[in-house]
C-alpha cells in the first residue's frame, strides 16, 4: 500500500494541476464498485422474493434494479476511464516534455556516456509505459481495495457462515497465488536464459554477413539454437514451478461455492429455513462468478503496479544522471581577450583520467593544431574548449576568467566548433546555414556559403540552397555536408575557432575545397584544430603533439623537425603511409 | 480443418498448429470441468423444491469428485497449454534463425541489425504470451460457448436468448470495432514514430544544438508534435475504450436481464422456478468467463502487427542459384544496370573485367556507384539486367554458400564475435590449425598487439570487439580473410576511418593478402592504387574509362581532375 502511494505521489508531481482528475477517476471508480455490489444485493432480494416470500412482481422490480445498476456501472466506468486516460495522456506528454528539457539542458559528456538509443528508449519508450499503468491504475487499484472489502461486508449481511467461507477462500487463494512468483534462485537462472539468449541473437543477426561469407552458419546457428533451447527449458520449468498454485487458485475458487451444499443440507435438518438456505447457496452461487473475476484482475493490478514502479526509476535514474552533468552558467557577457587557459585540468572518461593535472596557455588570434596518436587526448582538450563539458578539477579560463562564469549566450556567439562529424537539420540547405546568425541577411548566407566553397553543391540540385536536407534524391557526401557546416559557422564569425580537419579521407575529391573553406573560416581567429592531414600544418603558429593527456612537444615545424622527437617520427610514419602502393 | 486455418492465421509449424489444437480442447474441458459444481447446487435447489434435502454425504462425494475432476483436467489444461506455447515459441525462435541465414546478405544491410535482432525477440514474446494465454483460451471457450448455447436455447429458448444475447453482443461490439479501433491507434503509433525520431535527432544534433542556441526552437516544435500526439491519442483511447467497457457491461447484464424475463414468465406459468434459478446461476457463469475472455481479444487484435512481420520474414525472397564448384577467376561485369528503387537508376551499363591475380581498382567521385558495384560482385544484390560472371558462370546461377567459398570480403566496418582471437580469426577456416591461424595472424601484423594482450590469443574481445582499436580490429580481419585464402578478395574502403599510424599497420598485412588474387578494390587514397593492374573511373553509374594510371592520366578527364585534386590536397598549407 504504501509503495502504491508513493508511486502515486511521484506520478502527479509531473501533473500537478490535474490532481482534480484523478480523484474524480479513483470516486468514479468507487462509485462503479458500489453499483456492481449494489446490483447482488437486489439480486439478492429479487431471489429470497423468489423463493421465500414468494412475491413475483416485487422479485421482477428487482431484477430491473439490477440491470439498472450494472449499466450504470458501465457508465461510472467508462467516466473513470476518461478522466484517468485524460490525466494518462497528459502525463505521458509531461514525461516527454520534461525529458525533452533535461535533456536539452544535459552537458555534452552526458551524451558520450550514454548511447542515443539507450537514452530515446528510457525517455521516450518508458513514457508511454507509464501513461499505459497510470491510466489503468488509478481506477484499477480502487476496485481492487473496494471490491474485496464490500463483498465481505455483502456475504456477511447474507449470511456470517457464507462470509466466513469466502474469507476462508480468499486467503487461501491469496496464500497460492504468493507462492506463484517462484524462488528467486529460479528467476536469476531464468532472466540469465534470457539475457544469453537475446545476446546470442543480436550477435546472429549483427554477424550475419561474416557468418554468410565465411560459411560458418552452422557453428553459430548452433550457439543461437543451444540457447533458445535452454531458455526454453526455463521458461518452461519456471511454469511448471507455477502449475500447483495456479491450478489451486482456479480450482479453489470455482468449486468453493458448491460446498456450502453438503453444509446446507446439514443446517436444513438441524430446522433452519429450507427456502431461505436454498436462496442462500443459489446466490452464493451465482456471485462466486463475480469472485473469481474480481481476484483475478487483483492479481494483474499488483503486477502493473510492479511494473510501473520499474519504469518510473529508470527514469528517473537517467534524468538524474542528466540533472547532474547540467552544466553551471554565469552572467559575464563580454570577453577582455581570447586567451584560454587550462589550469590544472582533469577529465575522466568513465573512471580513467584523459586529462590530469594538465596545464596550457593559447594566445588569442593564433592559430595551434594538435596532433598525436589516437587516444592520447588531443580531441578532449578540443572538446574542453567548447564550454559544454564539466571537468573533474582545476578550471578553463578565457580572458582570464572561468568559462562558467560567461553566460550560455556569450560562450554560444564567441565559440565556434566544425568537428568530424558534423550534422544538419533536416531543412534546406539556406536555413542550415542561417543558424549560424538567425539575424543575417540573404547576402550575408549566400557569401558565407559562397566562402565555405558550397556552390559546387548547390549546382548539383534544382531548387539550389532551398534543397532540403534528407529528401529524396538529396545526397551528400561527408565532406559536402561538412563544407555546409563550415559556411555555418563562417556566419557565426565567432572569435574562437575549435576544428577537426578529418573526415576528408572519406572523399578525396571534396578534400581540397574543405582545406580552403577551413582556411576562410580561420581568417583572423583564435584556431585550435585538430590536424590529420600532415603535411598541411606547416605554416601554423604552434604545433602541440599530444600524448597520454600532455602536451610533450611544442613548436613550429621546423623547430620541431629539428627536434628530431615525436613530431618528427609522426611525420615520417605519415610519409611511409602515403608512399605506400597496394600490390 | 481448425488446423490449416490456425496455420495460416498465426503463421505456426504444422506441429505449432497441432499443438494449438491440442490446447484448445483441453480449454474446452477446462471451461466443461466448472459445469459439475454448478449442477450440484441445481440438483439441491430440485431436491428442495421437490420437499426433501438428499443426504450431504452424497453431495460432498459428488463435490469431492467434481473438485478431482477439475483439478485433473486444469492440470491437464496447463500442462498443454504451457508444453506447446513454449515448444512452440522455441520452434519459432528457430525457424526464423533458420530462415534468417538463408536471407539475401542485401536484407542486412539495410535493416538496423540490433534493432532488428530486438524487434524479433519482442515480436516472439509477444506472441509467445498471446499463446500461453489468449488463443487458445478464446477458442476454447468458443466451442465451449457454442454446446451450452445448443443446450440453453434447446431447453428454453427465450430464457437462452436472454442469457447468449449480451454475451455474443459483447463479443460483436469488439469484432465490429476492431478496425476502427486498430485504425486509430495506428494514426497513433505513426505520430509516435515520428516522436521518436524527433528524440533521436535531438539526441544526435546535441553539439548544434548547444553551439547554435536552438534550444528553444527545438523544444518549441517538438513540444507541438507531443500536444498533437496527445490529441490523437485521445481519440484512438475513446474508439477503444468504449468499445471495451461496453463489451464488459454487456457481459455481466444476462443475470439481470434473465432474472427480469425470467420472472414474468414465471408469473404467466411458462417456466418453473428450477428452470429459472438454473438459468441465472449459468448467466453468471458465462459473463463471468466472457469477462476474461473480452480481455483476450483485445489482445488478440493487437498481434496481427506482429504477426504480418514475422511472416514478412519468413516469405521474404531468397536468391536462387546452384551449387558450383569454379576454377577460373576473372570477374567480368558486362552490361550491368541496376537501382535501389524504382525511379533512380545507380548503375547505368557499366561493363569491365577484372582478371585472375591482377588488382582492379574502383576510382571515382562520391557517389558514383563504386560501392554498389562492389556490392553486385559479391551478390549482396543482383543486377536488375546484364550480368556478373565469375570464369564465364553468371553469379546468379551460383548459390551464395558455394559463391563465398571463393570470394573474400573486407569491409570498412568490421563485425566481431564475443569470443577470442583464435576463434576470430580461425571463423575464417574453420579446420585451420592454430600454428595455421598464428601465421595468418602474424602475416596480417596483429602479433604485435595480440602479445601484449593478458591471455594472447586467447583473450575474450568483448561483445562485437568493444575492447579492440579500429585498426586492431581491421588487422584481425586482414587474418581472417589471409586464412581464408579465397582467390577473389574484394576491398571496400578498409582504411577510410582508420588514422595514419593504423592504416601503415595494415598496409604490410594487405599486400600479404592480395598476392596471385583476383582484386577488386576502392580506396580513398589515390596514390596507393596507382600502381594497380587496371584502374576503372566511374562516374554517374557509368565506367568513364579502363586502364592503367598513365594511360588514364591521358584518356580520362574525370580521372585527371582527381589526381590533381588530391596533389593540390596535399601540398595545401594553411
Amino acid at each position: 500500500m504504501k509503495s502504491i502511494r508513493s508511486l502515486y505521489k511521484k506520478l502527479l508531481q509531473y501533473v500537478p494541476d490535474k490532481r482534480i482528475w484523478a480523484y474524480s477517476s479513483m470516486a468514479l471508480s468507487a462509485a462503479a464498485v458500489c453499483s456492481y455490489m449494489g446490483a447482488y444485493w437486489f439480486l439478492w432480494q429479487s431471489i429470497v422474493s423468489i423463493l421465500v416470500i414468494p412475491a413475483y412482481e416485487k422479485a421482477m422490480y428487482d431484477a430491473i434494479i439490477v440491470v439498472a445498476l450494472m449499466i450504470l456501472r458501465g457508465i461510472l466506468n467508462i467516466a473513470s476511464a476518461t478522466c484517468s486516460h485524460y490525466l494518462g495522456f497528459r502525463l505521458e506528454t509531461n514525461l516527454r516534455k520534461n525529458g525533452l528539457h533535461k535533456l536539452l539542458d544535459a552537458s555534452s559528456s552526458f551524451f558520450d556516456h550514454n548511447s542515443s538509443g539507450e537514452i530515446r528508449k528510457v525517455i521516450d519508450d518508458n513514457a508511454a509505459e507509464t501513461h499505459k499503468t497510470v491510466a489503468h491504475l488509478i481506477p484499477d487499484n480502487i476496485t481492487a481495495v473496494m471490491t474485496p472489502v464490500l463483498m465481505f461486508v455483502l456475504m456477511f449481511a447474507i449470511d456470517y457462515r457464507l462470509g466466513i467461507l469466502l474469507i476462508l477462500t480468499t486467503v487461501i487463494g491469496v496464500l497460492q497465488y504468493r507462492k506463484m512468483s517462484g524462488g528467486t534462485e529460479f528467476l536469476s537462472g531464468y532472466s540469465a536464459a534470457l539475457q544469453k539468449m537475446s545476446a546470442a541473437t543480436v550477435e546472429y543477426i549483427r554477424g550475419m554477413q561474416i557468418i554468410k561469407i565465411f560459411g560458418v552458419t552452422v557453428q553459430y546457428y548452433k550457439t543461437l539454437i543451444d540457447s533458445i533451447k535452454e531458455y526454453k527449458q526455463y521458461v518452461y520449468q519456471y511454469s511448471l514451478s507455477c502449475k500447483n498454485p495456479y491450478v489451486g487458485f482456479q480450482v479453489l475458487f470455482n468449486v468453493f461455492y458448491a460446498f456450502a451444499v453438503p453444509a446446507a443440507v446439514v443446517l436444513i435438518s438441524y430446522g433452519e429455513p429450507a427456502m431461505l438456505i436454498l436462496a442462500k447457496i443459489v446466490f452464493f452461487a451465482v456471485f462466486s462468478g463475480a469472485v473469481f473475476t474480481s481476484f483475478t484482475s487483483i492479481m494483474f493490478t499488483g503486477q502493473d503496479n510492479f511494473g510501473a514502479q520499474n519504469t518510473l526509476n529508470q527514469l528517473d535514474e537517467l534524468t538524474a544522471s542528466m540533472d547532474q552533468a547540467k552544466l553551471p552558467h554565469g552572467s559575464e557577457e563580454n570577453f577582455q581577450n581570447f586567451d584560454i587557459e587550462f589550469r590544472h585540468v582533469d577529465f575522466k572518461y568513465d573512471d580513467t583520467f584523459v586529462l590530469k593535472n594538465f596545464n596550457l596557455t593559447l594566445h588569442q588570434n593564433k592559430t595551434y593544431a594538435l596532433i598525436g596518436s589516437s587516444g592520447g587526448g588531443k580531441s578532449t582538450i578540443a572538446k574542453l574548449i567548447s564550454g559544454f563539458y564539466p571537468v573533474d578539477g582545476g578550471e578553463i579560463l578565457i580572458g582570464g576568467k572561468n568559462i562558467q562564469s560567461y553566460s550560455e549566450k556569450a560562450l554560444i556567439q564567441n565559440i565556434a566548433f566544425v568537428f568530424q562529424h558534423s550534422q544538419l537539420l533536416k531543412t534546406s540547405i539556406y536555413e542550415n546555414v542561417r543558424i549560424g546568425n538567425s539575424q543575417a541577411t540573404r547576402q550575408q548566407i549566400m557569401d558565407a556559403l559562397d566562402a565555405a566553397n558550397c556552390t559546387s553543391i548547390l549546382d548539383k540540385f534544382s531548387q539550389r540552397e532551398m534543397t532540403v536536407i534528407g529528401a529524396k534524391g538529396v545526397y551528400l557526401s561527408g565532406g559536402e555536408v561538412q563544407r555546409i557546416a563550415i559556411a555555418r559557422a563562417i556566419l557565426k564569425n565567432a572569435n574562437i575557432i575549435i576544428m577537426d580537419e578529418a573526415s576528408a579521407a572519406a572523399d578525396p575529391e571534396n578534400e581540397y575545397e574543405l582545406q580552403q573553406a577551413f582556411q576562410k573560416l580561420m581568417r583572423g581567429k583564435t584556431v585550435i584544430m585538430i590536424a590529420h592531414r600532415l603535411s598541411s600544418i606547416q605554416n601554423v603558429d604552434q604545433i602541440l603533439f599530444v600524448q597520454n593527456g600532455k602536451v610533450v612537444e611544442q613548436g613550429t615545424h621546423n623547430e620541431l623537425m629539428s627536434y628530431n622527437g615525436r613530431y618528427k617520427d609522426f611525420q615520417d610514419v605519415y610519409c611511409k603511409a602515403n608512399q605506400w602502393r597496394l600490390a | 480443418m481448425m488446423k490449416t486455418y490456425l496455420k495460416k492465421a498465426f503463421q505456426l509449424s504444422d506441429s505449432g498448429a497441432k499443438g494449438l489444437v491440442k490446447s484448445i480442447w483441453s480449454f474446452f474441458l477446462y471451461y466443461v470441468s466448472f459445469v459439475p459444481p454448478m449442477i450440484c447446487v441445481f440438483l439441491f435447489a430440485d431436491r428442495l423444491l421437490h420437499g426433501n434435502t438428499g443426504k450431504p454425504v452424497v453431495y460432498l462425494l459428488f463435490m469431492l469428485v467434481a473438485t478431482l475432476v477439475m483439478y485433473l483436467v486444469i492440470n491437464y489444461n496447463y500442462k498443454t497449454t504451457y508444453d506447446e506455447t513454449y515448444q512452440e515459441s522455441a520452434n519459432l525462435r528457430i525457424d526464423l534463425a533458420e530462415q534468417l541465414s538463408k536471407l539475401p546478405l542485401s536484407y542486412f544491410s539495410k535493416h538496423n541489425l540490433s534493432d532488428l535482432a530486438q524487434t524479433i525477440m519482442a515480436d516472439v514474446a509477444s506472441i509467445e504470451h498471446a499463446f500461453a494465454n489468449a488463443v487458445a483460451n478464446t477458442i476454447g471457450f468458443a466451442i465451449y460457448f457454442l454446446v451450452i448455447s445448443a443446450a440453453l436455447l434447446i431447453m428454453n429458448w427465450k430464457l437462452g436468448l436472454c442469457v447468449l444475447l449480451p454475451v455474443l453482443a459483447s463479443a460483436s461490439v469488439l469484432f465490429l470495432t476492431k478496425k476502427l479501433q486498430v485504425r486509430d491507434v495506428n494514426k497513433h503509433y505513426d505520430k509516435l514514430r515520428d516522436i521518436s525520431e524527433s528524440f533521436q535527432n535531438a539526441i544526435e544534433l546535441n553539439q548544434e544544438i548547444k553551439s547554435y542556441g536552438l534550444k528553444e526552437k527545438v523544444e518549441a516544435q517538438m513540444d507541438q508534435q507531443l500536444d498533437e500526439s496527445e490529441n490523437l491519442q485521445w481519440k484512438a483511447q475513446i474508439t477503444q475504450t468504449i468499445p471495451v467497457t461496453i463489451g464488459q457491461t454487456l457481459s455481466i447484464l444476462p443475470i439481470g436481464i434473465t432474472a427480469t424475463v425470467g420472472l414474468s414468465m414465471l408469473a404467466s406459468g411458462q417456466v418453473s422456478i428450477l428452470i429459472l434459478l438454473g438459468y441465472i446461476i449459468m448467466a453468471a457463469k458465462l459473463s463471468g468467463a466472457m469477462g476474461g475472455v473480452l480481455l483476450y481479444l483485445t489482445e488478440i487484435f493487437y498481434l496481427d502487427a506482429r504477426i504480418a512481420r514475422i511472416g514478412e520474414i519468413k516469405n521474404h525472397e531468397l536468391q536462387g542459384g546452384e551449387k558450383a564448384v569454379l576454377s577460373d577467376f576473372n570477374v567480368e561485369i558486362k552490361d550491368v544496370c541496376f537501382s535501389y528503387q524504382k525511379d533512380t537508376q545507380v548503375i547505368r551499363h557499366a561493363s569491365f573485367t577484372a582478371e585472375q591475380g591482377q588488382v582492379t581498382a574502383l576510382v571515382g567521385p562520391s557517389g558514383c556507384g563504386k560501392t554498389t558495384m562492389l556490392k553486385l560482385i559479391s551478390r549482396l544484390y543482383d543486377a536488375d539486367s546484364g550480368t556478373v560472371q565469375i570464369g564465364g558462370t553468371d553469379i546468379r546461377e551460383i548459390h551464395t554458400d558455394s559463391l563465398f567459398k571463393y570470394v573474400s570480403i573486407v569491409f570498412q566496418e568490421v563485425i566481431l564475435f564475443n569470443t577470442s582471437i583464435m576463434e576470430n580469426i580461425r571463423l575464417g577456416r574453420l579446420d585451420a590449425s592454430d600454428e595455421e591461424v598464428i601465421r595468418a595472424a602474424k602475416l596480417a601484423g596483429c602479433n604485435e598487439f595480440v602479445s601484449r594482450l593478458p591471455d594472447t590469443y586467447q583473450t575474450i574481445i568483448g561483445e562485437n570487439g568493444t575492447k579492440l582499436s579500429g585498426g586492431e580490429r581491421q588487422r584481425l580481419s586482414i587474418a581472417r580473410a589471409i586464412l581464408k585464402d579465397a582467390p577473389i578478395i574484394i576491398l571496400d574502403e578498409i582504411a577510410a576511418s582508420l588514422d595514419v599510424e593504423t592504416e601503415v599497420q595494415i598496409q604490410t598485412g594487405l599486400n600479404h593478402l592480395i598476392q596471385g588474387k583476383t582484386v577488386i578494390v576502392i580506396s580513398h587514397r589515390l596514390k596507393s592504387i596507382e600502381n594497380a593492374d587496371k584502374i576503372v573511373v566511374m562516374k554517374a553509374g557509368t565506367v568513364e574509362a579502363c586502364g592503367k594510371h598513365a594511360h588514364l592520366l591521358k584518356q580520362s578527364s574525370t580521372y585527371r581532375k582527381m589526381i590533381e585534386k588530391s596533389n593540390l590536397a596535399e601540398k595545401f598549407n594553411y
